[in-house]
């Protein structure tokens, strides 16, 4: 049985349709890549999916995880299943953290609202939450401000975070692109890692074939809303049939990335 | 930052620091005054009226019925004090309810709220507070509702872009997607990273507060006789300020130095509140 089965998705805001009738599914611990040019309708898929929405914006069709039907459930629901059930890594490491909230608390954000923890225990999770994404003295760490932070920390964070609860689905929009090229490899690696062992099901957001290629070995490629092509990165990569991602492909490899080192 | 850390950084602006001293005088006037004054600020005693400073046991002298100048200003600063912080208490209420239901109701409620502030804003201080006298009779808590509301509704427009700005960031959307519900965010995201605005726009108020309490009591709309104000001794000095312009300028004084002090210790609070002139902790990274 799929985790996430996304059918007839459309989104509509103020009149336009900026996602039309996309389906999509997930398997438990599956990867599926969802990429496509920036006003493709990318991230808004992935809101209607956490039923996060900017107001105005208004979602039909259907989206089920674990057989539950997602859209039309009441703000009280969603929190439940958010960050618990489903979470999200976003794309602007520097404006995801509070201000003015210690890493450590805003780590264990998520523990505390699903899992009950008391403060004490919700400290000692945070360390630990800080260690397993692989960040720098974290007893130290877990005490400072967001702003001490460089992207890449910071990013870390967001991950260490969105995986606390060890959530049946990770949604990450584009987590690598405002990051340095050195760090991008480094956070890619992370992401294959934890996803991996904790056997959760990654719907990863980008615009760069070559990123995505080597972390998912499915891929969906989306397009003015529409879905145009899908299947096995291999087959996309190699024989892609709809115009568009035939670009794509040329893209990604003209900036550099002609021996494809595709993911199983 | 942690408190002692802005406090730190007040002290260091020069108009922290001068706005900090002129509103501790105020606040020590006004504690004083709870305790001693040199005599009874509402004692009448026609002969010895129109004394000079440093004259009969005096030290600012007397006015025409003989009362204390010295003990009329150490009184009037409680009045102005009382009426400042909870005018301003009312204007944080007011202020903050009408911003958090603009953003947090879903559209055209939110918009309502926003065009019923506007409306409101459109009326002056001193025209609903002479109107609240005329309907109830002029009394101190007349005057605290007026200045509250009035200024509340100026604050509510300034909180509610803040508001809007911080409902607005990535990490109030990331909280919800970790599943956080609207009222925790509000607790934990909204209200911490709009209380530097709020602290700041607060001591506006309360400067727009000490002003408009003078203001209306020396127009007779404020606290009745035999409660001391400020104001209602310019007022009843000012027929005689060319025979004792002394008597007019203390008060006067004690007005303008309150207001400037609120209003320099707002300026204070904006940049040592400001995140780019923060002092930075030590990095642990």
């Amino acid at each position: 049985m799929s985790l996430l089965k996304i059918s007839d998705l459309s989104v509509r805001i103020g009149g336009t349709t900026v996602v039309e009738e996309v389906g999509l599914e997930l398997a438990p611990g599956e990867r599926l890549a969802l990429i496509g040019e920036s006003g493709s309708g990318k991230s808004l898929t992935a809101l209607a999916v956490m039923g996060l929405l900017p107001d105005g914006a208004e979602a039909t069709g259907s989206v089920r995880l674990g057989g539950e039907q997602l859209l039309g459930l009441g703000d009280r629901e969603l929190s439940r299943l958010r960050g618990e059930r489903m979470a999200m890594v976003f794309q602007e490491p520097m404006s995801a953290l509070n201000p003015l909230m210690r890493i450590g608390r805003q780590l264990a954000e998520p523990l505390r609202l699903h899992r009950g923890l008391n403060r004490r225990q919700a400290a000692a999770a945070a360390v630990e939450l800080a260690a397993q994404v692989g960040l720098p003295d974290p007893e130290l760490l877990v005490r400072s401000w967001p702003h001490q932070l460089s992207g890449g920390q910071r990013q870390r964070v967001g991950l260490a975070m969105a995986l606390a609860t060890r959530p049946a689905l990770l949604i990450a929009d584009e987590p690598t692109t405002a990051l340095d090229v050195t760090v991008q490899a480094d956070m890619l690696r992370l992401l294959d890692e934890l996803v991996q062992q904790h056997g959760t099901a990654l719907l990863f957001i980008s615009h760069d074939l070559a990123v995505v290629a080597r972390l998912c070995p499915r891929v969906a490629v989306l397009k003015d809303g529409r879905l145009v092509e899908e299947g096995a990165t291999k087959t996309v990569v190699k024989t892609p049939r709809h115009p568009y991602t035939q670009r794509l492909v040329a893209a990604a490899r003209a900036t550099g990335w002609d021996t494809p080192e595709v993911a199983r | 930052m942690s408190v002692p850390l802005a406090l730190r950084a007040l002290l260091r602006s020069r108009n922290g620091l001068v706005g900090c001293v002129l509103v501790g005088v105020l606040v020590l006037s006004a504690l004083v005054s709870l305790v001693w004054t040199p005599y009874d600020p509402t004692l009448v005693r026609p002969q010895d009226g129109w004394l000079l400073p440093f004259s009969g046991g005096h030290l600012l002298g007397t006015d025409r019925l003989g009362r204390d100048e010295l003990s009329q200003l150490l009184t009037g600063a409680r009045s102005t004090l009382r009426t400042a912080l909870l005018a301003a208490a009312v204007a944080a209420v007011v202020g903050l309810a009408l911003a958090l239901t603009a953003v947090l109701l879903p559209r055209w409620p939110g918009a309502a709220v926003v065009q019923l502030t506007d409306v409101l804003i459109a009326f002056p201080v001193l025209l609903i507070a002479m109107i609240l006298t005329a309907v109830h009779g002029g009394s101190t808590w007349t005057v605290i509702t007026a200045i509250g509301v009035g200024a509340g509704v100026n604050l509510a427009r300034v909180a509610r872009a803040e508001a809007a700005r911080v409902l607005d960031t990535d990490y109030v959307l990331a909280a919800h997607a970790a599943g956080s519900g609207t009222w925790r965010t509000v607790r934990k995201h909204l209200l911490p990273n709009i209380a530097p605005t709020l602290i700041v726009q607060l001591s506006l108020v309360l400067s727009v507060a000490v002003l408009a309490e003078a203001a209306l009591s020396f127009l007779g709309f404020g606290t009745p006789a035999p409660a001391v104000s400020w104001g209602r001794m310019l007022y009843e000095q000012q027929a005689y300020i060319a025979a004792r312009p002394l008597l007019v300028i203390w008060p006067g004084i004690a007005v303008a130095a309150s207001v400037l002090g609120f209003n320099l210790l707002g300026d204070g609070l904006r940049e040592a509140t400001d995140a780019r002139l923060r002092v930075r902790e030590v990095t642990p990274v």
